[in-house]
């Protein structure tokens, strides 16, 4: 049982300078088991690419040579090129950025709304508040994802920002609902009553004392969820919603190489690798921080 | 139990990342064995059209490649274009056994055959219907094609069999509007009465085949019409499939789970098809060749400055669209194909109205307009992959001299709807064939009346209008000398080069293939340059498979 007490990790740092924090990263990572470490690894390398990736490619992502389509790999271009001459690598690896800051982005929008709505719905819990809200966001969690995101686009119209929105508001029924639940152990806990008792207002009880906690147990669910949002971005971006040309996402370039699947199927079929990755390394991270979590799990 | 580890294990675990992989592995095995090959099914022939769904299978409304091919075996006209030919020596008798034309080319009179019958019952084809059928597109608001029998004064039908039609100027080569295409067909008075609206999705024809179902973006399905005058069909039904995406069109080919398929505009692709398909496939490169044009909407700043139009001219390259489609595209330099009758030779045009690719001149030009860093521009463009690799190709063009064009992607139905029913779209790519004779892409295209904002406009997305250009039609149009027609013709197209309303990029042949074991009826010989309106094959009473 995890109390309430200890979901608050608030350690202070050690001031022993710059390199106590990754130090505390690494331990950190160094506690998971192995497949949580390779996670770890993978996110980084993930997280790299699309950070500083972009700065480095060989070639623009959007630039076309219509002489040099549909080329092999080569040391030139060394994922080859699409339809339209394209190099896949510096597509893939600038879509790597376009896909991982929207989703994250997004996430972080609908989780700063979603824990805010979701904390107003458990503090309310016992009136017309929490059930309006509860009920709004039930009714909104009978769409799955992607229907979501394709209304949500369709109100709005296509374009990077509006499919950033449209999986904000995908999200947010589901992170309204989880800090909600969250929130609604520790409102009844034994350090919110005192609070209360010395008269704290209900703004302050709401922002420092359940904020906090709600926050550290929706981090990592959102990382979950963030293979959830990159597949919808993809599907959105597959479905001609998303980024629009010649803006490279990977789901845009997965659609673009269908029509040239059978002639070369790199340009395809590379994103769908990198989703792939990418999503297994988030899930290896996730179960690897409950392993270690999990008293039943922890030692073996 | 820990109840947060609980809501976590809802999402994904190692179990389902595994299932997720086996899954994929399993699909990926199955895509690149694939199924047994489905060998031809007896008496049904299956096409695969390249669109989403059906639009309308009304002939005087329907424009969409797809909805054309189906109406053509479906509805007929007085008089037909022997399969494979499209020209005015290749016209046959059809609903009409002859006709006559008087001498000043105002009068033209067809005589029907008699007992030719309308599909489900609905009695003979006489001439009411066919007076009926071309008020109903001279008449009609949504028809794209009323400008050619807008000349039409009054149609007299003296008995059941004689149509008398006079017109209001001389046309000489009137009866090609009478032919099998488009206005041409004749459709059915007592249907279209009785059934109001629904006989644009359930039409009655007297074509060689009959409306028999429709599955919203999966097929329509067409029988034999028994009592077809030209005798019953030979297959008893035709399933026109929508199969939109070109990979799926494809499998579906090389796997022989269809006969027919309008293939991509892509030579790489179509030698795969080809490579992969069992037997003996054959890819014909259909003619008429459809225009490739792109309108800039004059009314929409800053593309009303004629140097901006030349700087975005300037800035394409038509080696660009040669390359990536192939021989399949020809690049050209004015909107109406050298193919066609009227159409003007490149050599024809002077070298400064050709407006070659030169991003140099394009700066200049931009920055003689007052746009030296160039400027951004926002259109909608179809998802469809002829579309919108153009689209592409010339949105890198212009990026290279400064102008950003931002490009909203509908599907193509949307888009259509979009261009003219909105009339949205500063730059709008077009892609038509019509009947090889340069009037009529120029009626469609550059006439004042063809405005897209007008009240009786069509596809004047350019927003185009100079009354030389009009004069210069009028004049060809009403001679029946070629030469003077063909003048006629030039003289227009250089006044439209000169005002430069439309870029013109090529033209580009359509692209079928059919399986071996398919007969269409009638003989196309090796080599041979298939011309057939409808994006299609002609399906005929002697097709078989």
């Amino acid at each position: 049982m995890i109390s309430s007490q200890n979901l608050n990790y608030d350690v202070p740092a050690p001031k022993s300078g710059l390199l106590a924090l990754p130090i505390k990263f690494y331990k950190r990572v160094r506690s998971l088991p192995m497949s949580g470490q390779i996670g770890v690894l993978i996110l980084i390398f993930v997280l790299g690419t699309a950070l500083i990736g972009p700065l480095l490619v060989p070639h623009d992502p959007v630039s076309q040579s219509l002489i040099n389509r549909n080329k092999g790999f080569s040391a030139e271009h060394w994922f080859g090129t699409d339809a339209f001459g394209r190099d896949v690598f510096s597509r893939l690896v600038v879509g790597t950025r376009h896909t991982i800051l929207l989703t994250s982005s997004a996430l972080l929008l609908s989780a700063g709304l979603g824990i805010l709505i979701g904390l107003v719905a458990a503090y309310n819990r016992s009136n017309w508040v929490d059930s309006l809200i509860c009920w709004t966001m039930d009714i909104l969690l009978t769409f799955p994802m992607v229907i979501m995101g394709v209304v949500v686009v369709a109100i709005l119209g296509q374009g990077t920002l509006n499919v950033g929105i449209a999986i904000a508001v995908a999200f947010l029924p589901r992170m309204v609902r989880m800090s909600r639940g969250v929130a609604l152990t520790l409102v009844t806990s034994e350090f919110v009553e005192a609070a209360r008792a010395i008269g704290a207002s209900p703004s302050r009880i709401v922002i420092r004392h359940l904020l906090p906690n709600v926050m550290i147990e929706m981090s990592s669910i959102s990382t979950l969820w963030l293979a959830t949002a990159i597949k919808t971005e993809t599907s959105l971006s597959f479905l001609g919603l998303g980024v629009q040309p010649p803006t490279p996402s990977w789901g845009l370039m997965v659609r673009e190489g269908l029509s040239t699947l059978y002639i070369n199927a790199w340009p395809s079929l590379l994103p769908v690798i990198a989703i792939f990755i990418t999503i297994i390394g988030l899930n290896l991270v996730v179960d690897g921080t409950q392993d270690s979590l999990n008293p039943h799990t922890k030692d073996h | 139990m820990n109840k947060t580890t609980d809501n976590k294990r809802t999402g994904h675990n190692r179990r389902d990342v595994l299932g997720y992989g086996i899954a994929g592995l399993i699909a990926t095995a199955g895509l690149s064995l694939g199924s047994k090959a489905t060998a031809q099914l007896a008496g049904t022939l299956r096409i695969g059209l390249n669109a989403r769904d059906m639009g309308v299978l009304h002939p005087h409304v329907a424009t969409g490649g797809a909805d054309v091919s189906i109406i053509a075996s479906v509805f007929s006209g007085l008089v037909r274009y022997e399969p494979t030919r499209v020209n005015i020596t290749a016209i046959q008798p059809d609903l009409a056994e002859k006709w006559e034309m008087s001498d000043d080319f105002m009068t033209h009179t067809f005589y029907l055959r008699k007992g030719a019958q309308w599909q489900k019952g609905y009695g003979e084809v006489t001439s009411a219907d066919v007076a009926f059928s071309l008020s109903n597109v001279r008449d009609n608001e949504q028809s794209t094609f009323r400008p050619l029998y807008g000349n039409i004064d009054t149609v007299e039908t003296p008995d059941a069999y004689t149509v008398v039609i006079h017109l209001k100027k001389a046309d000489p080569t009137f009866v090609t509007a009478m032919a099998n295409w488009q206005g041409g067909f004749v459709i059915c008075k007592k249907a279209s009465d009785e059934m109001g609206d629904r006989y644009r999705t359930e039409p009655v024809g007297s074509g060689p085949f009959q409306f028999d179902s429709y599955t919203p973006q999966d097929n329509v399905i067409v029988t034999a019409h028994a009592d077809y005058y030209g005798g019953t069909p030979k297959l008893e039904r035709v399933v026109y499939s929508y199969v939109p995406d070109e990979t799926s069109r494809r499998f579906a080919f090389v796997q022989q789970e269809l006969d027919i398929i309008q293939g991509a505009s892509n030579q790489d692709w179509l030698a795969e098809v080809i490579k992969s398909t069992p037997g003996n496939p054959t890819v014909d490169l259909l003619g008429p060749e459809r225009s490739v044009n792109l309108h800039m909407k004059a009314t929409e700043e800053p593309l009303g400055n004629p140097l901006v139009r030349q700087a975005i001219a300037h800035a394409i390259n038509r080696d660009d669209f040669e390359q990536y489609y192939g021989p399949v595209f020809k690049g050209t330099h004015s909107s109406i194909p050298p193919s066609y009758f009227g159409g003007l030779k490149t050599e024809d045009i002077p070298e400064e109205l050709k407006y070659s690719f030169d991003p140099e001149k394009s700066r200049a030009l931009l920055a003689e307009a007052g746009l030296p860093d160039g400027f951004e521009i926002s259109t909608v463009v179809s998802e469809r992959g002829d579309y919108l690799a153009l689209a592409q190709i010339v949105q890198e063009r212009l990026a290279g001299v400064g102008i950003t064009l931002k490009l909203d992607i509908l599907d193509h139905g949307s888009w259509v709807a979009a261009i003219i029913k909105e009339k949205r779209g500063t730059l709008v790519w077009s892609i038509s064939s019509r009947y090889p004779s340069a009037e009529y892409l120029m009626r469609e295209f550059f006439l004042c009346g063809a405005r897209v904002s007008q009240p009786g406009g069509v596809q004047g997305f350019a927003e185009y209008c100079n009354e030389e250009f009009d004069e210069a039609y009028a004049e060809a149009i009403a001679s029946a000398d070629p030469e003077v027609r063909a003048a006629g013709f030039a003289k227009a197209q250089i006044t439209a080069l000169t005002d430069l309303p439309v870029v013109p990029l090529g033209a580009m042949s359509t692209p079928v293939l059919r399986q071996d074991y398919v007969d269409l009826g009638y003989e196309i010989a090796d080599g041979e340059d298939v011309t057939s309106l409808p994006y299609l094959y002609h399906v005929t009473p002697a097709t078989t498979v």
